[in-house]
C-alpha cells in the first residue's frame, strides 16, 4: 500500500501527518514493514521529527554537459537544441548553466564538433535507515540543481518495492502541484490531502485535487489541520466532490510548539495514537471500496 | 531597476502575508510592479484583489510524438531518451509516454527516420491584472504540468519589460517554496531575498537550504523570523545564524491568532491591524527600502 501526502499550499502539516501516520503504523503493526519515504528533496523535513539511524547512503548522479572550449568554435548548435536554455553562447564561447540543465545528453550527442563531454555529477544524495520500528529514508537535491524529479524517482526506485503486498510506504510530497509532486504521486493506492481552512488552503486543495483527478484517479482523503471556525469552506468543497474528511487537528499554539521543536504529536499528546490508527483504518477501506468498484 | 524576491525554503512559513504587506507599506512611497512567482499554487491574488487586464496562454512544454507511419523500429529513441518516456509494446510498436516526457528532444534529433515530432502543448496561462498596490503580473501553471522555472522567467521578463515602459522602478516578488526551478528562476536579478522563516526546527533548516541557493546567486540576503515566539531556543539559533552570516534580521513577527484573522480577511494585514503589530511590518518595509537603497 502506497500512501501520498500532498497539500499544494506549503506548510499546512503534510510532513506532520506523514510521520505521526507512519510511526503509529510502525508501532502498531510489527508483522508487517512500514515506511515512511521523505520525498520533499527540496525542503526534506520528516527526519528532524523521527532522528533515523542511517544505514545506508546512495549518490544521484546524472550526466552533465563539460565543455571544451579549445574544440567549440561557438556554433550555437547546442544552444539551439537544448530545450532548458542552459547552454548560451557569449563573447566567442559556449556558456553552461548548470542550474537549467535537465542532464538529456542532447547538447553532447549533437555537438558538431565533438566538444562537448559529459561527465557524472551528483545532484542529491539518498539515505535510508530506522527510526525505532519504522523504515525511513529521504532525499536531498544539491544546492546548484534545480530539477528535483530524478532524485525523486531514484529514491522511491531504491527504496519502494511496488509488489511488497504487506508493506505500507508513506510518501511525503513536496508542495506545489507541478513535476516533483506528480513523481511523488504516480504509483500510488491513496492521496491523502492535509489543508488548513483559509482562502489559501483551499485554493491550493483545490489544485492538488484536481491533479489528482487529472492525472491519477487515486481514491483521496482530507486531513483538516489547524481546524477551527473556518472549516466550513473545507467543508463545502470536500462534499461538493466527495471526498471525505478523514481527522481534524485543531488550530493550537500547544501543537504549534511541539512542532516547533521537532516532536511528533503523538508524542506530546497521545490521544493522537487512535486518531492516526483510525485514518489508517478509514484509507485502507477507501482503497477497497474503489478496488471493488473497478 | 530594484528588485526584492520573498522566498523562505520551507513552505506555510508566510511568504504571501510579508509580500501582500510590502505591497501595500511600499505602495505608498513608490510605484511597484509585483509578481506571484509561485506559479503552482498562486495566492498573493488571493490578498491584492487583482482584476485582469490580459491573459496569455503558456505553451512552453511540448512534448516528443512518433509519427507511426515514419518509425522504423530501430530503437534508437528509446536508447537516448533518459527519462524512460518511450515504451516499446509486444509488437515493437514505440510510443511515448507523455507524463514521463520532459521535452528535451534528444529523441527528436536522434531519429534517423525524421519520425518525431515536437507537440506544443498550453500548460498554463499568465495575467497582467489591476490592482491597488501595482500591476500584477501572476500565473496559473495547469496541476501536474512542467516547466514552471520557465513560466516563472515568462513573467518576470514582462513584469520587468512593463515596468520598464512605465517608468517604474520597483519589482517585488512572492517566491515559490522550495530550492527548485522555480526558485532558480525567481532569484535570477533579484538585488534583495527577503526569507521568511519561522522557529521552528524545519523553518530553520530550510531557511538554510535556501540561503545557500541565494548565496550561490550572489544576492544578499535579510531574514524575517514569523512567529518569532513560537520556539525561543530555536529563535536564538536563528539569530546567532543570522550573526554569524552576517544576514540583518529585518523582522520578527510574534504567534499571534489576531494576524492568522487579518490574514482570513482576504487583505494584506497591514490594513486591518493595529499597533503594535502594524509598526512591526512598517519597520520591516523601511529595513528593506534601507537596504536596497542604501
Amino acid at each position: 500500500m502506497v500512501i501520498t501526502i500532498a497539500s499544494g499550499k506549503g506548510g499546512t502539516g503534510k510532513t506532520t501527518v506523514a510521520s505521526n501516520l507512519a510511526y503509529v503504523l510502525a508501532q502498531t503493526q510489527k508483522d508487517a514493514e512500514t515506511w515512511l519515504i521523505d520525498c520533499d528533496v527540496e525542503a526534506p523535513n520528516a527526519a528532524l521529527f523521527l532522528d533515523p539511524v542511517y544505514d545506508s547512503e546512495q549518490k544521484v548522479e546524472r550526466l552533465l554537459p563539460v565543455i571544451d572550449q579549445e574544440a567549440c568554435t561557438a556554433c550555437g548548435v547546442c544552444v539551439e537544441i537544448c530545450t532548458y536554455n542552459a547552454l548560451a553562447v557569449a563573447g566567442g564561447k559556449t556558456l553552461f548553466f548548470k542550474e537549467l540543465c535537465h542532464a538529456c545528453g542532447s547538447c553532447a550527442r549533437n555537438c558538431p564538433e565533438g566538444a562537448i563531454s559529459e561527465r557524472p555529477e551528483e545532484i542529491g544524495k539518498l539515505q535510508k535507515g530506522m527510526s525505532g520500528d519504522l523504515h525511513f529514508a529521504h532525499g536531498a537535491l544539491t544546492i546548484g540543481f534545480s530539477s528535483p524529479p530524478p532524485v525523486i524517482r531514484d529514491l522511491k526506485k531504491w527504496v519502494l518495492d511496488p509488489s511488497a503486498e504487506t508493506t505500507t510506504y508513506f510518501l511525503d510530497a513536496s508542495p506545489g502541484t507541478s513535476c516533483p509532486v506528480v513523481e511523488t504521486m504516480r504509483g500510488s493506492d491513496f492521496a491523502l490531502l492535509v489543508t488548513e481552512p483559509t482562502p489559501f488552503g483551499l485554493h491550493d486543495l483545490k489544485l492538488v485535487a484536481e491533479l489528482n483527478e487529472k492525472e491519477f484517479q487515486l481514491p483521496s482523503g482530507i486531513v483538516i489541520n489547524k481546524s477551527g471556525r473556518n472549516d466550513a469552506i473545507i467543508e463545502s468543497f470536500a462534499a461538493q466532490k466527495g471526498i471525505p474528511i478523514l481527522m481534524r487537528i485543531p488550530l493550537s499554539r500547544e501543537i504549534a510548539e511541539s512542532y516547533s521543536a521537532g516532536k511528533l504529536l503523538v508524542e506530546t499528546q497521545p490521544q493522537y495514537t487512535q486518531k492516526f490508527t483510525n485514518v489508517i483504518a478509514q484509507i485502507r477501506s477507501l482503497i477497497q471500496t474503489k478496488g471493488a468498484i473497478q | 531597476m530594484k528588485e526584492v524576491l520573498i522566498i523562505s525554503g520551507k513552505g506555510g512559513t508566510g511568504k504571501t502575508t510579508v509580500s501582500a504587506a510590502l505591497a501595500d507599506l511600499a505602495s505608498k512611497s513608490h510605484a511597484l510592479v509585483l509578481v506571484d512567482a509561485d506559479v503552482d499554487a498562486a495566492n498573493l491574488e488571493l490578498l491584492l484583489e487583482p482584476t485582469h487586464e490580459e491573459t496569455f496562454p503558456f505553451r512552453s512544454a511540448h512534448v516528443a510524438v512518433i509519427d507511426q507511419d515514419l518509425c522504423i523500429q530501430c530503437g534508437i529513441c528509446e536508447e537516448v531518451c533518459r527519462f524512460d518516456a518511450v515504451r516499446r509494446d509486444e509488437n515493437d510498436t514505440f510510443r511515448i509516454d507523455p507524463s514521463y516526457c520532459e521535452g528535451c528532444l534528444a529523441c527528436l534529433h536522434a531519429c534517423p527516420s525524421d519520425a518525431i515530432q515536437k507537440m506544443q502543448h498550453q500548460n498554463g496561462e499568465w495575467y497582467r491584472s489591476k490592482t491597488t498596490y501595482g500591476t500584477l503580473f501572476h500565473a496559473n501553471l495547469y496541476p501536474g504540468e512542467e516547466n514552471s522555472g520557465k513560466l516563472v522567467s515568462q513573467i518576470k521578463t514582462d513584469a520587468r519589460e512593463f515596468a520598464e515602459a512605465k517608468d517604474v522602478h520597483f519589482l517585488l516578488i512572492d517566491g515559490p517554496p522550495g530550492i527548485g526551478c522555480p526558485v532558480t528562476a525567481a532569484c535570477t536579478g533579484a538585488d534583495l531575498a527577503v526569507i521568511v522563516t519561522e522557529p521552528t526546527m524545519t523553518g530553520f533548516h530550510d531557511m538554510r537550504r535556501v540561503k545557500a541557493v541565494a548565496e550561490h546567486f550572489r544576492i544578499p540576503t535579510q531574514l524575517v523570523i514569523n512567529k518569532c515566539d513560537l520556539n525561543l531556543s530555536v529563535q536564538q539559533e536563528m539569530l546567532k545564524y543570522a550573526a554569524e552570516e552576517k544576514m540583518h534580521v529585518a523582522g520578527m513577527i510574534p504567534y499571534d491568532e489576531a494576524i492568522m484573522h487579518a490574514q482570513a480577511e482576504g487583505k494584506p494585514v497591514t490594513q486591518s491591524l493595529r499597533e503594535p503589530y502594524f509598526d512591526l511590518f512598517q519597520d520591516l518595509w523601511l529595513a528593506i527600502e534601507k537596504a536596497i537603497y542604501e
